[in-house]
């Protein structure tokens, strides 16, 4: 079978009339499953993970992470439809973190998914879900419109590497208005959602001394925390309102939070030094968190110094501690540069138990590299 | 069949960025055809039927934190020409962005 139907196209460094037969639907080949994912963001917070390293270092924690992830697009059959199903892509993340340093003493957040201060995997599975341009031109409009704009950049000795782009967007010096009109297309009503589940567990051994012979004792505990998260980020109304991504999510953990740290004394003995020791005089306490959040971000905010910020703001409550808490996070990517930054604020209220010490408010730096 | 592989490079798009990739191109019965190019980390061989010369490529494109999406279109070792490449600045972060090329075999 031959095709009847032709529209010109760009080809080489002149223009021609290409014939554009098919004989039957493409059938796509089994996809490529090679080369890691070259994602900019290393941060489980933002509920898609790249793939990268991380340190971060607070007032309340710091610690070092690695973080793997792996994506695939959603196949879709041959449409005619610009506007059929939206598009969807599967991550998959996992992510090891290890304290740095002593933290017996790490303060608690609850914006922080109860693992902090403790060697940790996360799992990360998250469904990006976008919109699809809905009154997209048609393929052969495109290369019609591409063709007949190259032809007059030729004919009117243009620059080469604009006649021979093949790119709407350059050409659109040497088209009519009409042909403008013709590849218009509305983006105002496109949503970009995320659906993002993640779940970790940590191990941690934690010292404390008995408080009646004062002996050494330890006990090894086993947090771990699991949450789902969704929002998106419309692009309607202001610039100030377009492209915020706003969600929600929910998260159950059981953490354990050390005793607060007491000096006792040995009773005095009939003969010897009375040795005294500072130490948490109980085992670490089970603590249940079901925590309610939102988050309101934006990472493209604005261009300055040489630097996009971006910016996010999370607020969490503890159904079980009654603790409200607020994270704010400024985000530093430098253009062209390979690390990027922050500074991340968290401030709470302190929890009604006596028995262990509750900071109350943390900032700190972070840096990632993506790989 | 003809077989083109592609490559999707994507830089400081954000967590909510975006690059997705379609071929239209003109079936034998005249009518247009759009198909998706599906990635898995950021690569993808796609099919088209043996007379196919001319396809459009498409680019739907958010950058949640500005950026740059770069797609290498290769036929065998040939990389294709026109070059594509879309810069996506801080300012029109958050948008949607639809970008083109037109390749000939």
């Amino acid at each position: 079978m031959t095709g009847s139907h032709f529209f010109p196209a760009l080809a080489g460094t002149a223009v021609l009339m290409a014939a554009f037969p098919a004989l039957s639907q493409a059938q796509p080949d089994p996809r490529l499953d090679s080369a890691s994912a070259d994602s900019s963001d290393t941060d489980f917070r933002t509920g898609l993970a790249g793939s990268g390293l991380i340190v971060e270092a607070g007032t309340d924690k710091t610690d070092a992470s690695i973080a793997l992830s792996w994506s695939r697009e959603d196949p879709l059959e041959p449409h005619e439809d610009p506007a059929v199903e939206p598009f969807r892509t599967y991550h998959w993340g996992l992510k090891a973190t290890t304290p740095l340093g002593d933290d017996d003493e790490s303060a608690d957040f609850i914006t922080d998914r109860g693992l902090a201060g403790v060697g940790s995997l996360e799992f990360n599975f998250s469904v990006l879900t976008t919109d699809r341009v809905r009154n997209a031109p048609t393929a052969t409009r495109i290369a019609e419109t591409v063709a007949s704009a190259a032809a007059a950049c030729v004919s009117e000795s243009g620059p080469e590497s604009v006649c021979e782009s093949g790119d709407p967007d350059a050409l659109q010096f040497y088209m009519s208005e009409e042909q403008k009109r013709a590849l218009e297309v509305d983006t105002a009503h496109i949503w970009t959602t995320v659906l993002s589940i993640t779940g970790g567990v940590g191990s941690k051994s934690y010292n404390f001394r008995d408080p009646l012979s004062l002996a050494k004792d330890s006990v090894d505990k086993t947090p771990f925390s699991f949450s789902i998260q969704y929002g998106g980020a419309p692009q309607v109304g202001s610039s100030w309102t377009s492209g915020w991504y706003r969600g929600g999510g929910i998260e159950y953990s059981e953490t354990y939070e050390a005793a607060t740290a007491q000096t006792l004394c040995s009773p005095p003995p009939p003969a010897g030094p009375i040795e005294c020791f500072t130490s948490p005089y109980s085992a670490p306490e089970l603590e249940r968190r079901a925590v309610l959040y939102g988050v309101l971000r934006r990472e493209g905010l604005s261009d300055r110094f040489g630097l996009t910020w971006g910016a996010q703001l999370k607020a969490a409550y503890d159904f079980e501690s009654e603790v409200a808490g607020l994270e704010g996070t400024l985000y530093m990517i430098p253009g062209g540069g390979a690390l990027r930054g922050g500074i991340r604020f968290k401030i709470q209220t302190e929890d009604d138990d006596p028995l262990t010490d509750d900071e109350t408010s943390s900032i700190g730096l972070f840096v990632g590299k993506p790989f | 069949m003809t077989r083109l592989d592609f490559k999707r490079t994507t830089k400081d798009l954000g967590a909510l960025g975006s690059a997705y990739v379609s071929a239209g191109y003109q079936r034998a019965d005249g009518t247009d055809v759009w198909e998706d190019v599906p990635m898995t980390n950021d690569q993808a061989r796609h099919g088209f039927p043996d007379d196919t010369r001319t396809f459009v490529v498409r680019c739907q494109i958010t950058g949640d934190a500005g950026g740059v999406v770069e797609l290498e279109v290769k036929n065998g070792d040939k990389v294709l020409k026109p070059s594509f490449k879309r810069e996506i600045k801080p300012t029109e972060a958050g948008r949607t962005f639809l970008a083109h090329r037109v390749y000939t075999l």
